[in-house]
């Protein structure tokens, strides 16, 4: 039993969390250099995925592990930096996994103009829900 | 010899608790739990519309099913012999006390025994959730009409 639980101790300690910087948008040949820019900058994210139609920006932050515990705080303040950048756009910032996870399927999918549309207001729905 | 003396000698002859062992196991059974919790949110969240917000509700829920079939199965007290606290902390120890109090008094008959003990020692948690809640939902509620915060 004794050796059993040293194993499972190193395990835990040797396998850390490992992260690569990942960023992926569509759809936006000029806006996304300027997306880049409002979040290259931020220190408490290690990527983004993001979406955008004519009047919609979804970006899913994937936060640094300590950093979750300050996600309402840094999803505001990204918010605000976007929303100045992106005046004529309706910006919905989100740490939310499963948001992030949705954004990955449009993506993958190359949805064109009505479906994207109508894809991103799914995922604003979705992200709106509370019960 | 009066009662000091007496609880000196009690604690001599009494074998020593392996405290730091026991938290490892607790330690590590409790952190079994909780990963498969997290895997099951996982679950909900690919496989359902739910994010991760509202995906916690279905998982104490399905935690809490799983933790009472053990129970009747026998199964969940040799895992708390072994976790200790790490077994009765997270939310399975409730679904583990409302079934262990149902069985321990299913002799006494199925409604004055089973239905009057079931919630012997989860009742208290029910009632200081729900009561807890609803002061909460009143204050929080007073803070919007005053416009001091917004939901």
């Amino acid at each position: 039993m004794k050796k059993v639980m040293y194993v499972v101790l190193l395990f835990l300690f040797i396998t850390a969390c490992s992260n690569t910087e990942e960023k992926e948008n569509i759809y936006s040949e000029s806006d996304s250099t300027q997306l880049e820019q409002v979040l290259k900058k931020q220190e408490s994210i290690n990527g983004f995925k993001s979406v955008m139609d004519k009047n919609d920006l979804l970006v899913a932050l994937d936060i640094k592990r300590m950093k979750r515990f300050q996600m309402e705080k840094i999803t505001t303040k990204i918010t605000k930096e976007l929303e100045e950048k992106f005046p004529n756009k309706e910006v919905m910032v989100t740490g939310d996994l499963k948001i992030k996870w949705e954004i990955e399927k449009v993506i993958d999918q190359q949805l064109k103009e009505d479906k994207l549309v109508e894809a991103i207001e799914k995922i604003k729905s979705l992200s709106k829900e509370e019960t | 010899m009066d009662q000091k003396q007496f609880e000196k000698i009690v604690d001599e002859q009494n074998p020593k608790t392996p405290l730091l062992v026991n938290m490892l196991k607790a330690f590590l059974v409790g952190g079994i739990i909780c990963t498969i919790g997290q895997l099951i949110t996982f679950f909900y969240m690919r496989f359902f519309s739910f994010t991760e917000k509202t995906a916690a509700g279905p998982t104490v829920a399905t935690m809490v099913f799983i933790a009472m079939i053990l129970t009747g199965t026998g199964l969940y007290k040799k895992i708390s012999q072994f976790g200790g606290a790490g077994s009765a902390v997270p939310v399975t120890g409730f679904g583990n006390a409302v079934i262990s109090a149902s069985m321990e008094h299913r002799t006494e008959g199925y409604v004055l025994g089973v239905g009057g003990n079931m919630f012997k020692l989860a009742g208290s948690v029910i009632v200081f959730g729900v009561l807890s809640a609803f002061i909460v939902a009143l204050i929080k509620t007073i803070l919007v009409k005053m416009g001091v915060i917004s939901w």
